[in-house]
């Protein structure tokens, strides 16, 4: 009977983590190159250690794992137009590179970019781009070109310059990338290096000025999930509640 | 005369292993591929035979495995298999032992090998998954495509005895009498798609109701032959 009470408790925390999740994808259904998060429930409902011998019922030990593992579905997100120069959506494979705090390499597909106090490109949350481009301050028509890079006509020409070159990078497992908030992804420790490249070259997607790439949330996937979710995790509190009333009529079999 | 004790003792410790197998079932309700997990109904007095003692009770029950497929899924994710055919099954291995699975909801593990449920590494053709990367096509005859050139492929695997599958962790199955790797062509798999669990909300709490009462009515019989013990103890006194 405990064993009961423990696996179905862990059915609704397992639900619960679910829902957490769904929240957070329907909260960023509008948020750019928003990627859908879901949880791995093998690791949600790891019982207990690998190994068990055949025939000997299911596992007794309910323990669920510390932390919850988590999916990203890289999906491309709709590209939607915008009209502002500085905002890059990536058509395709790939991830531009930003610094984080404590020499930490961030990377996003949110390309919403402005030119910081610096003179350099950050995205509008404030992190700096890696690639090291220096917009001067007389320049104008400041634009970014499909293969990456930077041009700007500045003060007394008439020909555009170009500043610079944004890079891309790919990695061999999207999958695995840890989210860290705030559109930014970061690479699990011990991956491979990434492959950098110009956008458009070497299986990289291309650059698309005055676009930014919309959430891949489905509403209709999410709704689903939800009202599944609800009737599961009831169905966990039933088992619960059965075998808690279990529990209390085998303990009063002794009257008095 | 404690007969009666030990016959409701039996009935209350089946029950109570109906209720484990109920509350695995509703915990797994939504992971992908969870075969629904059935409490083996021994024949009553095959337990109570097997019962020397009181104290014994019935042994561990088998927890058998009711092997009908369940929904598709479409998820788009392109590591996310199903098996069109019932009779088919991945298999898992951690090297020492491999299970069957109709769970196919595989990723990359940090070396590039394709790992199912709990890590374990999916079995092919020519054994371990070793992949490029995660962006990767599925054919329906197995085959793992990687920007046009073949990478790998799934194997597919036949138990040899369907029915004596037994339940593991998760969505994972024993198979006892071994199994068999299917040729080439036989059956087909379905990438973006996963098979959802076939645990049914309906059964479980259809079989709760009826166990919860069944153990109610066993309680019943516990405590009115304890009244009608203590009432013969006290009648023996009187006289």
């Amino acid at each position: 009977m405990l064993d009961a009470l423990y696996i179905s408790a862990i059915g609704l925390q397992a639900q619960k983590q679910q829902l957490d999740t769904v929240a957070s994808n329907l909260s960023n259904v509008n948020t750019p190159a928003y990627k859908r998060q879901s949880v791995d429930f093998s690791s949600v409902l790891d019982r207990s250690p690998m190994g068990q011998s055949v025939g000997t019922g299911t596992g007794a030990s309910a323990e669920a794992k510390p932390g919850r593992m988590l999916r990203y579905d890289m999906a491309q997100g709709d590209l939607h137009p915008t009209g502002r120069p500085l905002d890059v959506a990536i058509g395709g494979v790939g991830f531009v590179e930003v610094d984080l705090p404590g020499g930490v390499t961030g990377y996003s597909r949110a390309g919403s970019l402005q030119v910081n106090a610096e003179g350099g490109l950050s995205l509008t949350n404030g992190f700096a781009l890696k690639a090291d481009i220096r917009v001067p301050g007389n320049a104008g028509d400041l634009q970014i070109q499909p293969d990456g890079s930077v041009t700007a006509t500045l003060a007394g020409e008439n020909a555009s310059t170009v500043l610079g070159q944004i890079e891309l990078v790919s990695f061999s497992n999207p999958e695995a990338m840890q989210y860290r908030g705030d559109g930014l992804f970061t690479a699990p420790a011990g991956s491979a290096d990434p492959t950098r490249a110009r956008p458009g070259q070497e299986g990289l997607g291309s650059l698309v000025a005055g676009n930014l790439e919309g959430s891949n949330v489905s509403l209709e996937n999410e709704m689903v999930a939800m009202m599944l979710m609800q009737r599961v995790y009831e169905l966990n509190s039933k088992v619960v509640q059965t075998a808690d009333e279990l529990m209390g009529m085998s303990n009063n079999l002794r009257r008095g | 005369m404690s007969d009666i004790f030990q016959i409701a003792s039996v009935g209350m410790q089946q029950g109570k292993q109906r209720l484990e197998a109920i509350s695995l079932n509703a915990s797994s309700a939504s992971q992908p591929g969870y075969r629904r997990h059935v409490a083996t109904v021994q024949p009553f007095s095959a337990v109570f035979d097997a019962s020397p003692t009181a104290e014994a009770g019935p042994g561990p029950a088998l927890q058998q495995v009711d092997l009908h497929p369940g929904e598709l899924m479409s998820t788009g994710h392109p590591l996310d298999v199903s098996i069109d055919d019932d009779d088919l099954f991945f298999a898992l291995t951690d090297g020492t032992q491999t299970w069957l699975t109709r769970a196919g909801s595989f990723h990359l593990n940090a070396d590039g090998v394709l790992v199912g449920e709990r890590d374990l590494r999916v079995v092919g053709t020519q054994g371990d998954v070793h992949l490029p990367g995660s962006d990767v096509e599925i054919g329906a005859d197995g085959r793992i495509t990687h920007q046009g050139a073949v990478v790998g492929a799934l194997q597919l695997f036949k138990p040899n005895d369907r029915v004596s599958l037994q339940a593991a962790q998760g969505a994972l199955l024993v198979a006892p009498a071994g199994m068999q790797p299917t040729e080439a062509g036989v059956g087909r798999v379905r990438a973006g798609t996963l098979e959802a669990s076939n645990a049914d909300s309906s059964r479980e709490v259809l079989t709760l109701v009826t166990l919860s009462r069944q153990f109610e009515g066993l309680s019943r019989i516990v405590q009115g032959y304890d009244e009608v013990l203590g009432r013969a103890i006290q009648k023996l006194g009187e006289s």
